[in-house]
C-alpha cells in the first residue's frame, strides 16, 4: 500500500503528504502549517461541495475520535485527541466560505492585515451614511420616538442584508474563477478586496442588529 | 473488563444507568424499586451522613445541615453565592477560591457533597449488577463552564469513580431518543431541570450526533419556580418577619410549594398545608392559572437562549424537525405551551423526561466500553475561551459552539528585558472585558532571561471531549516543553483532592495505599495489554530498534507490577507511554490514511 494514494488525487501537491507525515505523527505543529484540504483528501480548490465535506468529516471522526479509542493505549488516545482537534479545525475553516477564503490567503502568505485598516472605497459612503443614521436614530430613540426609529432601522438592515448577499455572490464567483484559472495565486488581490468589503458590511450589520435587539 | 455506568447527577434527583446488550436501563434500588436518588445530603451531629430520600425528609427538620441542590454551587466561588443561598446555608467566609459550606464544625466543598451522592449511586449499581463499579460517564448541563465540569470530575474521583467522560445532558437525551426512535434530522433538546436550563440543537445522521449549537443558564430551573412560590406563600401568610425568614419555615414552605407545583401539572388547583414550628398551620389553595401567572417570567427566561442557539446554528425554528423535552420542569403545561409556540410544533415527551438523561449516559457508557461502535457524539464548547491581554481585555482563542475536542496555539513573549516568567490568565465567557468573564485559571510560564520580545513560547490550549481545558507550553527557540502549573480559580487542586480522599470518612477503614497500588496495577496491566496488542497488529509501522525499546519498557513495568511501589509503577507507565508515543502517532496517521483511502474507493463506486 503506497502512501501516495492519499497525496491529493487532483493536484498531487506534496502538502498532502506533509500532513500525514510519517516522521512526526499527524498533529503536533500542524495547525499552523497544515493544508486543511489535504486533511480531507480534497484538492486545493476554493469551491467545495459542503455535503461531501461533511461526509468526509464524519468518516474521519469515526476513525479518530477519542470516544472510540478507549480501549487503546494512552499515547494513541492522546494522538487521537490531537488528530480530532485538527480535523475539527480544518472542517470549521473549510465549511465557511469566508473562513475558507481567509485561510486561502494565509496559505499564500497573505492576510487582510494592514489593507483592512482602510474602509474599501466602494463602501466608504455607505459606512458613513449608516453610522450617521445610527447616531441620528439613537438620538431620536432617546427622545422617545421608538416606533419610527425601529422602522428605519429595519429598512437599513434589509438594505445591508441585500448588499451582504451580493458580496457573498461575488465571493463565490471569485472562487469559481480562481479554480478555473488553474493558478492558485490568481486573483488573490480580488479575493482580498471582497473579503475586506464583507468584513466591513458584517460589522455594520452587527451594529444595526445590536440596536434592533 | 468491568462495566461502565452512566450517571445523571441532577440538581434535584440523580440516577444511574447502564447499557444492557443494546438497550439502556436505569438501575432501581433493589430494596424500594425507586429509580431516582434525591440529590440531598444530611450531615448528622454524630458525624455521619445520610443521602437520598431520608435526607430529603430531614430538610424540613434540620435545614441548615441538610444540603439540597448542591449542583448549583459546583465550580463557583464565594462571590457567586446569592442572597437567597445565604438565607438557606452558612458559608465559610473569606476563603477565596471555591465556595465552602459551613456545616456545624465541618467545612465541606460542593464536590465532596456531590461525591456522597455519587457514592450512593455507585453502591446501588454495584448491588444491582453484582460487581464492582469503578468507571463512569457523568452528565453535566451543556452550559456548564470549565470550573463546573472540573468540579464534577473531582466529585467522581472523590467517590472512587474514574470519570471516563462528562456528557452534556441534552446531548445524552438526544442519544437516548435517537436510539429509541431512530430519529434523523435536526433535533432541538429543551432541557429544563431542577436547577439548570439548556437548549441544544443537534443534527442526527446515521449514528452521528453532531451538536450545532447550545445555550442555557446554569442558574435557572425548578428551584427558581419553587422559590417564587415560597415568596408568594409567605407574602400572603401574614407571618411575623422573623418567623417568615426562619430556615425551618422556609424549608417546609418550599416542600409544600414544590409538591403543589407538581400536582398542578395535572390538576387545576392544589391545596397546601404547612405545619409551622409554633404549632399553627398555614393553608392556601393555588390554582393553575395563578401558578402560571407567577412563573411566566421564569419560563420566558428560557426563550432567549433558545433563540440564541437557533441563531448560532444558523437555523430558523421551522428548520427543526423534532423538539424533545427533558427535565422535570418540562412537565409543567405552561412550559410546553411556550416551547410549542416558539418552534411551531408539538414537542416530544415519550421518554420519561426525568430518566432520559440517565438513559443517554448509559448509552454513552456503552459506546466508551465498545458495546456500540456505530454511534458517535460530536459536542461543542458552550462558552468562548480566551485570555486576558493588555488593558484587561479578553482576547478570544476559541469561539463558543466550537466542536470539541479542539485546540488552539498562541505565541507569547516578554515585555521587558530579563523577564523570568509570563503570566497567563485564562477566561471563559463572551464579554469583552476580562473582569466580566469568568476566571478559569492562572498559570505562569518560566522564561530564561533575555532581551524583551526575544523569547518565544508557544502555548497550546486544548479542550477535550469533556469540555475541559488543558494547557501545554513549548519554548520555540529550544523546542523544549515547559511545565505549566495551572491554578484553578474556583476549583480544587490535585493535592486537595488527594488529601480529601485520604481524609474522607468513607475511606477511613480502607487502606489508601492498597487502593492506590491496585489502581496503578490495573492501569499498568491495561497499558501492557494495549501496547502488546498494537505491537502485534501494527508491527509494520515500527522503526528499527523501536520494538526492542518498547518491549524493554514493558518488561520493566511488569517487574514493578509484581512489587508494591505504586509511585514507581506510575512513573514506569509514564515512561512506557513516552516511548510508545511516536509509534502510536504513526498508527493514527495510518488510520487517517486508510479512512481516506476507503473514502476514495467509495467515491469511485
Amino acid at each position: 500500500m503506497s502512501t501516495d494514494a492519499t497525496v491529493c488525487r487532483s493536484c498531487g501537491k506534496a502538502a498532502a503528504a506533509q500532513l500525514v507525515c510519517d516522521g512526526c505523527g499527524i498533529v503536533q505543529e500542524l495547525p499552523r502549517e497544515a493544508d486543511f484540504f489535504a486533511v480531507f483528501g480534497l484538492p486545493r480548490r476554493l469551491e467545495i461541495d459542503l455535503s461531501d465535506l461533511e461526509q468526509r468529516y464524519y468518516a474521519l471522526s469515526r476513525r479518530l475520535h477519542p470516544d472510540l479509542l478507549h480501549d487503546r493505549s494512552p499515547a494513541e488516545q492522546a494522538a487521537g485527541l490531537r488528530a480530532t482537534a485538527l480535523v475539527t479545525r480544518a472542517y470549521r475553516t473549510l465549511r465557511d466560505p469566508v473562513q475558507r477564503a481567509l485561510y486561502w490567503l494565509a496559505l499564500h502568505g497573505e492576510s487582510l492585515g494592514r489593507d483592512n485598516q482602510r474602509v474599501p472605497p466602494e463602501l466608504a459612503a455607505t459606512v458613513f451614511e449608516v453610522q450617521e443614521k445610527l447616531e441620528e436614530l439613537r438620538a431620536a430613540h432617546a427622545g422617545g420616538d421608538g416606533v419610527g426609529f425601529r422602522a428605519e432601522m429595519v429598512a437599513i438592515r434589509a438594505d445591508l442584508g441585500a448588499r451582504l448577499d451580493a458580496v457573498h455572490a461575488r465571493l463565490r464567483d471569485n472562487f469559481t474563477r480562481v479554480d478555473a484559472s488553474g493558478d492558485e495565486t490568481a486573483l488573490l488581490a480580488e479575493t482580498k478586496a471582497v473579503l475586506s468589503e464583507l468584513h466591513y458590511l458584517r460589522t455594520l450589520v452587527r451594529d444595526v442588529d445590536k440596536e434592533l435587539a | 473488563m468491568d462495566r461502565i455506568v452512566g450517571i445523571d447527577l441532577g440538581t434535584t434527583n440523580s440516577l444511574v444507568a447502564y447499557l444492557d446488550d443494546e438497550t439502556p436501563r436505569v438501575i432501581a434500588d433493589p430494596a424500594t424499586g425507586r429509580t431516582s436518588v434525591p440529590s440531598v445530603v444530611a450531615f448528622r451531629p454524630d458525624g455521619t451522613t445520610i443521602v437520598g430520600d431520608e435526607a430529603r425528609a430531614l430538610a424540613g427538620v434540620e435545614p441548615a445541615t441538610t444540603v439540597q441542590s448542591v449542583k448549583r454551587f459546583m465550580g463557583l466561588g464565594e462571590e457567586h453565592v446569592s442572597a437567597a443561598d445565604r438565607r438557606r446555608y452558612t458559608f465559610e467566609p473569606g476563603t477565596g477560591g471555591i465556595v465552602r459550606f459551613r456545616i456545624g464544625e465541618r467545612t465541606v466543598t460542593p464536590p465532596e457533597i456531590s461525591a456522597l451522592v455519587l457514592r450512593e449511586l455507585k453502591r446501588r449499581a454495584e448491588a444491582a449488577l453484582g460487581e464492582e463499579v469503578r468507571r463512569a460517564v457523568i452528565t453535566v448541563p451543556a452550559y456548564f463552564n470549565d470550573s463546573q465540569r472540573q468540579a464534577t470530575k473531582d466529585a467522581g474521583r472523590l467517590a472512587g469513580l474514574q470519570v471516563l467522560r462528562l456528557v452534556n445532558e441534552p446531548t445524552a437525551a438526544a442519544l437516548a431518543y435517537g436510539l429509541d426512535r431512530m430519529t434523523e434530522g435536526t433535533v432541538a433538546v429543551y432541557d429544563f431541570g431542577g436547577g439548570t436550563f439548556d437548549i441544544s440543537i443537534l443534527k442526527l445522521e446515521r449514528g452521528i450526533f453532531e451538536v450545532k449549537a447550545t445555550a442555557g443558564d446554569t442558574r435557572l430551573g425548578g428551584d427558581d419556580i419553587d422559590e417564587r412560590l415560597v415568596e408568594w406563600l409567605l407574602a400572603g401568610a401574614g407571618l411575623p418577619p422573623d418567623a417568615a425568614a426562619g430556615r425551618t419555615v422556609r424549608a417546609r414552605v418550599r416542600r409544600a410549594a414544590e409538591d403543589a407545583k407538581c400536582r398542578l401539572s395535572s390538576a387545576d388547583e392544589a391545596a397546601m398545608t404547612v405545619a409551622l414550628p409554633d404549632g399553627t398551620r398555614l393553608a392556601r389553595t393555588l390554582r393553575r392559572s395563578e401558578l402560571e401567572e407567577l412563573i411566566a417570567p421564569i419560563v420566558e427566561r428560557t426563550m432567549e437562549p433558545c433563540r440564541a442557539a437557533l441563531r448560532d446554528a444558523g437555523l430558523r425554528p421551522e428548520d427543526v424537525d423534532e423538539v424533545v423535552l427533558v427535565g422535570g420542569s418540562t412537565r409543567i403545561p405552561l412550559v410546553r405551551v411556550h416551547v410549542a409556540a416558539l418552534f411551531g410544533r408539538t414537542p416530544h415527551a415519550e421518554l420519561d423526561p426525568e430518566q432520559v438523561v440517565a438513559l443517554g449516559a448509559g448509552v454513552q457508557a456503552g459506546i466508551l466500553g465498545g458495546r456500540r461502535k456505530d454511534m458517535l457524539l460530536l459536542d461543542v464548547v458552550p462558552l468562548a475561551l480566551g485570555i486576558e491581554t493588555m488593558g484587561g481585555v479578553t482576547t478570544k482563542l476559541i469561539e463558543r459552539n466550537t466542536t470539541i475536542p479542539t485546540g488552539v496555539t498562541d505565541t507569547f513573549t516578554t515585555a521587558v528585558d530579563n523577564q523570568t516568567a509570563v503570566d497567563v490568565h485564562v477566561l471563559q465567557g463572551e464579554r469583552e472585558l476580562a473582569s466580566d468573564c469568568r476566571s478559569l485559571a492562572r498559570f505562569s510560564i518560566p522564561i530564561e532571561p533575555a532581551t524583551a520580545g526575544f523569547p518565544r513560547i508557544e502555548v497550546t490550549f486544548m479542550i477535550d471531549a469533556n469540555g475541559i481545558l488543558s494547557v501545554t507550553a513549548r519554548d520555540l527557540r529550544t523546542g523544549r516543553e515547559r511545565s505549566v502549573d495551572v491554578k484553578p480559580s474556583y476549583g480544587l487542586t490535585d493535592e486537595e483532592v488527594e488529601r480529601m480522599l485520604e481524609e474522607s470518612i468513607d475511606y477511613a477503614e480502607e487502606d489508601v495505599a492498597a487502593r492506590l497500588l491496585a489502581e496503578a496495577r490495573t492501569e499498568a496491566e491495561g497499558m501492557i495489554r494495549h501496547t502488546e496488542r498494537t505491537l502485534a497488529q501494527s508491527g509494520a509501522l515500527l522503526e528499527p530498534g523501536e520494538a526492542e525499546r518498547i518491549r524493554a519498557a514493558i518488561g520493566g513495568l511488569r517487574e514493578l507490577v509484581a512489587g508494591t511501589d505504586y509511585n514507581r509503577i506510575r512513573d514506569e507507565i509514564e515512561r512506557l507511554n513516552e516511548i510508545s508515543t511516536p509509534f502510536a502517532q504513526r498508527i493514527m496517521s495510518a488510520s487517517i490514511r486508510s479512512a481516506l483511502e476507503r473514502k476514495s474507493a467509495s467515491d469511485v463506486v
